[in-house]
């Protein structure tokens, strides 16, 4: 990802209106319920499902009387990144948590990904860690296999040592 | 806070966000507003777990030039129940995760770029104003009166003249 800044994360640039160190920060609120599910998991290249599934992003293969309406080609097109595509999955998206869906899918798996971004500003007083990310283990979008809408993407950077 | 709409590099990309880190910046939870060259915009949301930013982008963007609440909440969960994480925008869930495992003790507000060929959020004449900013903790939402961060000031501003619920940045570069 460097290259597309200025070579190194210790060019990145903050203004940072402020920081507030806190102890306890906390809201109320919230109860979960994970529900499971027992249909087995898709592969995709490079994807590790099982952590997206950490992050309440669980894909699984879709029945087998499921029909896109969109072709993965237009499904392609609708996600609009400008990256190579190298795979086209047709899945089940499952989300349990706000906001909760579960859709037919067309997963398009990409080779590489965008920038992403440094974390933290520095600020006086405290360590000043620079992030540095290797290039993306992989970018998924998730495009609406009926209606075609664009739903979002996650992409997953590993933080270098 | 404003969806400014920035000049930026072929290659770059501009954000503005609120956050919850920790003080060691080790880990952090994040969303905001992000564009590419070319006006690509979106709405984002980032996070860390175990070793991981994870980051999600969703389309369409907050309308530029005008306001949006972008919220993080953190839930420290009741046990059974797991710490929960809500990414927010104008009161809409737009992720929740209950993976994370830190506890968050610090919030930020920042502009960040990543190439002085992009125009950090804000011009002299037309800043990116980051208004309402609150924080939450010991059972009460509170001004966001921290420390204000190191900044280049040979390019940028900052304006702290203003209540610490209202912040200004900009490009020095830039008017608008």
């Amino acid at each position: 990802m460097h290259v597309l800044a200025l070579g190194s994360s210790r060019r990145k640039l903050f203004v940072l209106t402020g920081a507030v160190a806190v102890f306890g920060v906390a809201v109320s609120s919230l109860l979960l319920v994970d529900t499971g599910s027992s249909a087995p998991p898709l592969a995709i290249d490079g994807v590790d499902l099982a952590a997206l599934q950490q992050q309440d992003i669980d894909l699984k293969a879709p029945p087998s009387d499921a029909q896109a309406k969109i072709s993965r080609e237009e499904a392609a097109a609708r996600a609009g990144f400008d990256l190579p595509v190298k795979e086209v999955v047709l899945s089940r998206l499952i989300s349990k948590l706000p906001p909760k869906m579960d859709r037919l899918v067309w997963a398009i798996n990409y080779d590489g990904g965008l920038p992403i971004g440094e974390g933290p500003a520095p600020v006086p007083g405290e360590p000043t860690v620079d992030v540095e990310f290797g290039p993306a283990d992989y970018m998924l979008a998730f495009v609406d296999a009926e209606t075609g809408e664009f739903l979002f993407s996650v992409q997953a950077n590993r933080m270098q040592p | 806070m404003l969806n400014y709409d920035p000049w930026v590099q072929p290659g770059s990309y501009v954000i503005a966000w609120p956050m919850l880190t920790r003080q060691d910046h080790t880990n952090w939870a994040q969303i905001g507003w992000r564009e590419y060259a070319y006006d690509e915009r979106y709405t984002y949301v980032q996070y860390t777990y175990l070793g991981v930013a994870y980051t999600h982008l969703y389309n369409p963007p907050e309308p530029e030039g005008q306001f949006s609440r972008y919220t993080v909440l953190y839930d420290p969960g009741v046990y059974p129940n797991p710490p929960t994480w809500r990414f927010q925008v104008n009161g809409v869930t737009k992720k929740t995760v209950s993976s994370l495992q830190w506890t968050p003790d610090e919030g930020q507000i920042a502009g960040e770029i990543h190439t002085l060929a992009s125009q950090m959020a804000g011009g002299t004449n037309y800043r990116q104003i980051f208004w309402g900013m609150k924080i939450y903790y010991s059972g009460a939402w509170r001004d966001f009166n921290g420390s204000p961060g190191l900044m280049d000031t040979r390019y940028f501003g900052r304006n702290t003249d203003y209540p610490a619920t209202v912040g200004e940045i900009w490009d020095k570069a830039c008017t608008f």
